[in-house]
């Protein structure tokens, strides 16, 4: 006979996974690995004589700075427009570089694979971070494995890392959080001191806690991680929402974010400011079918089709001579990720918004109600030519470089709106005509 | 994705002899067996790819040792320099090539060439060693990379 079942017990139900362990137990971690000031210290790896200067990198455009090393922190504002501190930046003594992605994405995938051989899990969360699951070991180990994580990091790619320890993955991120504050290349999260610390975090920090919720928080005089994590559920749930509650949880030692499977992509957008304003229609045609281009090889290298394309172009608020913005979204009879026919729905949406006399600042075109190819190629007709052409070109493009072949709606190199990048360093590990010079003296 | 080899499948014997002459190759059963994918240069040369990265060489001062002006050198950073090691270093902010030394219990970098000294790897001098060359690539016919990578 069944015993019978009283409510009161579900209470206890939630029971701690990771329990409170001494230093010499095996405990299973995560730490999150983030690459210190990333794309500056990509520039740092092929030119030694900066690694002493402030280092600023900047957005497409060069319009924003989106990358500073520790030295060009008090010269400069993160985000902020370059224009804005170039003086500051000059007599600092700063060196400044365009953004390169072709080298910062080839660093990262050196630092992830050599992580990978590391952990018995990985999860490459950013370009320059990841969540690594490390082997079983006491916590006194764990320390020294970390180190030895950096050190083996620094030597094979060059690029400094830091890493935070905890026993899920949020605390692995106050760790990571805490160790930024105190600059600390590592911190570990162990439960015993796991309440006196939190309490040093204040709950913006929180990986999860946004801007708003983090007012929200402050005004209800919960102030640091501490008090959020000792906070009831019901508290929670009535004045946040259940990913909130979830991260309270993480944050008492509960793993809930394990095992969720990555949200689908919904649309795909593609958008740039020009390097100087357009007012002609064939600019924007060009500019168009490039957003498109691009767009479209984000489609195909997840395996999708789209059934909408959507528009935009924008004078820009600041617009001298007038200000308009205006989109257009159009439906595709077939899904498809076949270019061409994108391009043509791009700039048949384009031939409705366009309006001449204006200066138009950015333009850009969003992919809708992305479906899988298969699932597309199933069910309707698609054209087993247009796939096997656009399988060819991507492969080209990722042999040869981008935009070895390309269509001729999408020309953008030299256009006077393309978009400035002078003071891009080489792409010393992806180009044989960039590889960095050794000096025989 | 790169293009794998197709499988090489035995040609399949005709039931009738209607058909017209076709070109046939016999390969046996073991050379079936025994098919592999070909030499790759990258095997052969690349033992640690995340640290492994290309240099162009500029200068003659290590002639001797092989290495030639424009010469591509593949740098291997997680291998840790051994005395007679030719290596990538960075001496007062520039990447130079030399040997890796030891005099009387110090550290040197040294080149071939006796107009450029030796320099010291002391605490109080101004160097890394970025990785040692693995090899060197020298081409009679192409002097200029290809310019399509």
């Amino acid at each position: 006979m069944p015993r019978p079942y009283r409510k009161s017990e579900t209470r206890l139900r939630m029971v701690d996974v990771n329990p409170a362990e001494s230093g010499s137990e095996p405990v299973q971690v995560f730490a999150i690995v983030d690459c210190t000031s990333f794309y500056a210290s990509c520039e740092r790896v092929f030119d030694p004589a900066i690694r002493d200067l402030p280092v600023v990198v900047l957005s497409n455009n060069d319009g924003c700075i989106i990358a500073r090393s520790e030295e060009a922190k008090p010269l400069a504002d993160m985000g902020a427009p370059y224009f804005k501190f170039k003086d500051q930046l000059e007599r600092g003594g700063a060196r400044v570089y365009s953004s390169n992605y072709a080298l910062y994405g080839d660093m990262s995938r050196r630092v992830m694979s050599i992580l990978a051989t590391l952990a018995s899990d990985i999860q490459v969360y950013s370009i320059d971070e990841a969540f690594l699951k490390l082997p079983r070991m006491p916590y006194d180990d764990l320390i020294d494995y970390a180190h030895h994580i950096r050190r083996h990091v620094l030597r094979w790619t060059g690029i400094p890392v830091r890493a935070g320890i905890g026993r899920t993955k949020t605390l692995a991120k106050a760790a990571q959080a805490l160790a930024k504050r105190r600059r600390e290349p590592l911190f570990c999260l162990t439960p015993d001191d796991e309440t006196h610390l939190l309490g040093q975090l204040p709950v913006g920090d929180i990986w999860g806690i946004g801007r708003r919720y983090a007012t929200l928080l402050t005004s209800h005089k919960i102030y640091t991680a501490r008090d959020f994590r000792d906070s009831s559920d019901g508290w929670i749930r009535n004045h946040m929402n259940v990913v909130a509650l979830r991260t309270a949880w993480e944050l008492r030692g509960r793993n809930c974010l394990t095992g969720l499977p990555e949200a689908p992509r919904r649309s795909i957008l593609r958008s740039r400011s020009f390097g100087q304003k357009v007012t002609a229609l064939e600019d924007l045609e060009e500019a168009v079918a490039l957003h498109t281009t691009r767009a479209a090889e984000e489609l195909r290298r997840h395996g999708l089709a789209a059934n909408l394309v959507q528009t935009f172009i924008t004078t820009g608020s600041h617009a001298a001579k007038g200000y308009y913005s205006n989109t257009c979204m159009t439906s595709l009879p077939i899904a498809t990720g076949y270019t061409p026919i994108l391009i043509r729905a791009a700039h048949t949406c384009l031939h409705r918004i366009y309006r001449p006399g204006y200066r138009y600042a950015k333009a850009g075109v969003i992919l809708h109600d992305l479906v899988p190819a298969v699932q597309a190629n199933l069910f309707l007709e698609t054209n087993p030519k247009q796939t096997a052409l656009m399988g060819a070109i991507d492969r080209i493009n990722r042999c040869l470089g981008t935009d070895s072949v390309y269509f001729a709606a999408a020309q953008h190199r030299h256009r006077p709106w393309s978009g400035r990048c002078d003071l891009r360093s080489p792409a010393y590990t992806t180009k044989w005509t960039d590889i960095p010079i050794a000096v025989a003296k | 994705m790169e293009a794998t080899h197709r499988p090489y499948t035995r040609p399949h014997k005709p039931a009738s002899s209607h058909t017209s002459p076709r070109p046939q190759v016999n390969f046996t059963a073991s050379a079936i067996d025994a098919h592999e994918k070909g030499l790759s240069l990258d095997d052969l040369v690349i033992r640690h790819p995340a640290a492994t990265f290309f240099f162009r060489a500029q200068g003659d001062a290590m002639k001797p040792a092989g290495i030639h002006s424009g010469d591509v050198l593949t740098v291997d950073r997680s291998l840790t320099p051994r005395v007679g090691d030719v290596v990538v270093a960075s001496i007062e902010g520039e990447l130079v090539v030399r040997y890796f030394t030891r005099v009387r219990g110090t550290y040197y970098l040294v080149s071939e060439d006796p107009a450029y000294p030796p320099f010291a790897l002391t605490p109080d001098t101004d160097h890394t060693i970025w990785g040692v060359v693995t090899w060197s690539h020298h081409s009679y016919r192409f002097t200029e990379p290809l310019s399509i990578r």
